[in-house]
């Protein structure tokens, strides 16, 4: 008899095995659908393009592309260049102010 | 569980780390579009020193009085002189 008639079931895309969703992948949710998360992120950017820190930012780009060539420069190089000072540099009043709606709005989702 | 409090404060840092690094990607990408679209005149700077605008003006050859911009005036007066002069 053929071993594939044994063969587990194909594991169906949403349930990822019987892996509950976790609180925070709810939460995105949410944030998602109620368009939460994208005025969130336009706030966000907006304060960090305000007091600079998109500049900065830029401007380390720049340094490394202009270091190591523009055609030997990946997305990804950047990413990792750019993470640890982008989280680090962020002024406490604009973290401070995000928290505040994040947490505004994790009391309304009754959660 | 621990106060909700303390569960919310965890959970807006986490949200807001991922706001964050969505930004961190924006930033990148853009970047590194603008590098690889040569869309930066700052990147170009250095090479730009090199030549500065002044290799744009245009100057009368004294010799075949062809208009030369300055910064082809030598290349061409080695081309526009050498030829009458074989030999020094």
């Amino acid at each position: 008899m053929k071993h594939s008639v044994n063969r587990p079931p194909t594991p169906d895309a949403a349930e990822d095995q019987g892996k509950e969703p976790t609180l925070q992948e709810i939460i995105n949710i949410k944030l998602i659908e109620s368009g939460e998360k994208e005025r969130l992120m336009e706030l966000l950017r907006e304060r960090l393009i305000d007091c600079g820190w998109k500049d900065e930012m830029k401007a380390l780009c720049r340094a490394h592309v202009k270091k190591k060539g523009r055609n030997n420069v990946t997305v990804d190089d950047l990413v990792h260049l750019i993470t640890p000072k982008g989280r680090a540099s962020v002024p406490d009043s604009v973290k401070a102010e995000l928290l505040q709606r994040i947490r505004t709005f994790l009391m309304s989702a009754a959660l | 569980m621990s106060g909700p409090n303390e569960e919310s404060t965890q959970l807006s840092l986490l949200i807001f780390g991922d706001l964050l690094d969505s930004i961190i990607v924006d930033v990148a990408s853009e970047s590194h579009r603008i590098a690889k679209l040569g869309l930066d005149p700052k990147l170009e700077e250095e090479e730009e020193e090199s030549h500065p605008s002044v290799a744009s003006v245009i100057f009368d050859c004294m010799n075949c009085g062809r208009s030369i911009a300055a910064g082809r005036f030598a290349p061409h007066s080695e081309k526009c002189m050498g030829k009458g002069r074989k030999a020094r």
